[in-house]
């Protein structure tokens, strides 16, 4: 699969990526791999995320036009919720 | 059947798509490949799905028609099981074939590439949440068996199932994630977390290992100094006990077992057990 894009795959072949995703041991990292993203992270420079709203009754609401979920005054960020309270 | 289109976000180029597909294809990723991967599955999660007349982004898809259908039948299982992490192999493979049926059924068609990263993507979420939970289950139990006092959140209560921290142990917050979570929490630094547990496979004796990555200071408390070592050095020194940074933010390693055995013995002196 080196190099190839989405777009270059055949039916059976994306099929075959699928399978791959649905095996028990995808996903599995080793321990090279592991410090490898890691050291790929600690290069990675800073990136802004951008959340606009406004104040409703004296509480925060996040425009639903956001890069991630956001519901009200949370942003749902991978297996988390943000909650953003302002104070009186 | 409704009209079902996916716009992908100009910000995603065509290196992080060629890297995602090496990572979902299980091949073996550059650092390099690594930041184009992260970096494109962050922009992935932006694309836009126009369902009928309803345009969503691909985490709010995911997480109506994946999570809130099947996440908690998922993580109740696993909660009545003795083996959680192999329970979690077989769900999790049972419930991804179901999205996958779904999605089609739904109308992604596997002919137009667009519709191919959603499918790739929602499958790749999803297979990693059911491994987190699972490990996170089985951490939970081996603790447990091990007599280690600590507080964990319940998960079968959606809103404590997001909160920020998935355990207390010394009155210290912690997470437990497999590998691939852990990866998405990580490009956030500075951790927030004093400990998380991850679980990583060894290829030269084809086996897992359960490892713990610490704040120095709750690993000074609970035992003393490790080694230093530039991070691309790490590797050479873990599983003992090897302190690195990352982002500046600095960083212990260590075998799971050792730290769960300096955590008994710390709180068998009588060390904090979590009383508040």
């Amino acid at each position: 699969m080196k190099d190839k894009t989405f777009d270059d795959l055949t039916n059976e072949e994306f099929s075959e990526v699928l399978d791959n995703i649905l095996s028990e041991n995808f996903g599995d990292l080793t321990e090279e791999q592991f410090f490898t993203a890691l050291s790929a992270i600690d290069e990675e420079p800073q990136e802004d995320i951008l959340f606009t709203g406004e104040i409703r009754d004296g509480r925060l609401v996040l425009d639903k036009e956001a890069p991630v979920p956001v519901e009200g005054n949370a942003i749902y960020w991978g297996n988390k919720r943000l909650i953003i309270r302002l104070r009186e | 059947m409704a009209f079902f289109q996916v716009i992908l976000p100009m910000s995603l180029t065509m290196e992080q798509q060629i890297a995602i597909l090496r990572y979902l294809s299980g091949g073996y990723l550059s650092k390099n490949e690594w930041r184009d991967a992260l970096a494109g599955f962050d922009r992935l999660r932006q694309a836009k799905i126009i369902e009928g007349l309803r345009e969503r982004s691909l985490a709010f898809f995911y997480r109506e028609v994946v999570d809130n259908v099947y996440a908690s039948s998922l993580i109740a299982e696993l909660l009545e099981s003795a083996d959680p992490e192999q329970e979690g192999k077989r769900l999790a493979l049972i419930c991804g074939e179901r999205i996958r049926r779904d999605l089609i059924e739904r109308g992604l068609n596997v002919r137009v590439t667009e519709h191919r990263l959603v499918l790739a993507y929602v499958l790749y979420w999803w297979m990693s949440f059911a491994k987190g939970y699972s490990l996170e289950i089985a951490v939970f139990l081996d603790l447990r068996r091990a007599g280690i006092s600590f507080e964990s959140h319940d998960l079968l209560n959606p809103q404590e199932r997001f909160s920020s921290y998935d355990l207390t142990i010394c009155n210290r917050l912690g997470d437990i994630k497999a590998s691939t979570y852990f990866l998405e929490t990580a490009r956030s630094f500075p951790l927030r977390m004093a400990f998380y547990i991850v679980r990583l496979y060894r290829t030269r004796v084809q086996a897992w290992r359960w490892a713990v990555l610490l704040s120095p200071d709750f690993w000074r408390e609970i035992n003393g100094e490790p080694v230093h070592a530039p991070l691309e050095d790490a590797l050479l020194h873990f599983p003992q006990p090897v302190y690195f940074e990352v982002k500046k933010t600095p960083l212990i390693a260590v075998d799971y077992a050792v730290w769960k055995e300096k955590v008994r013995a710390f709180q068998a002196r009588g060390g904090n057990k979590n009383e508040g």
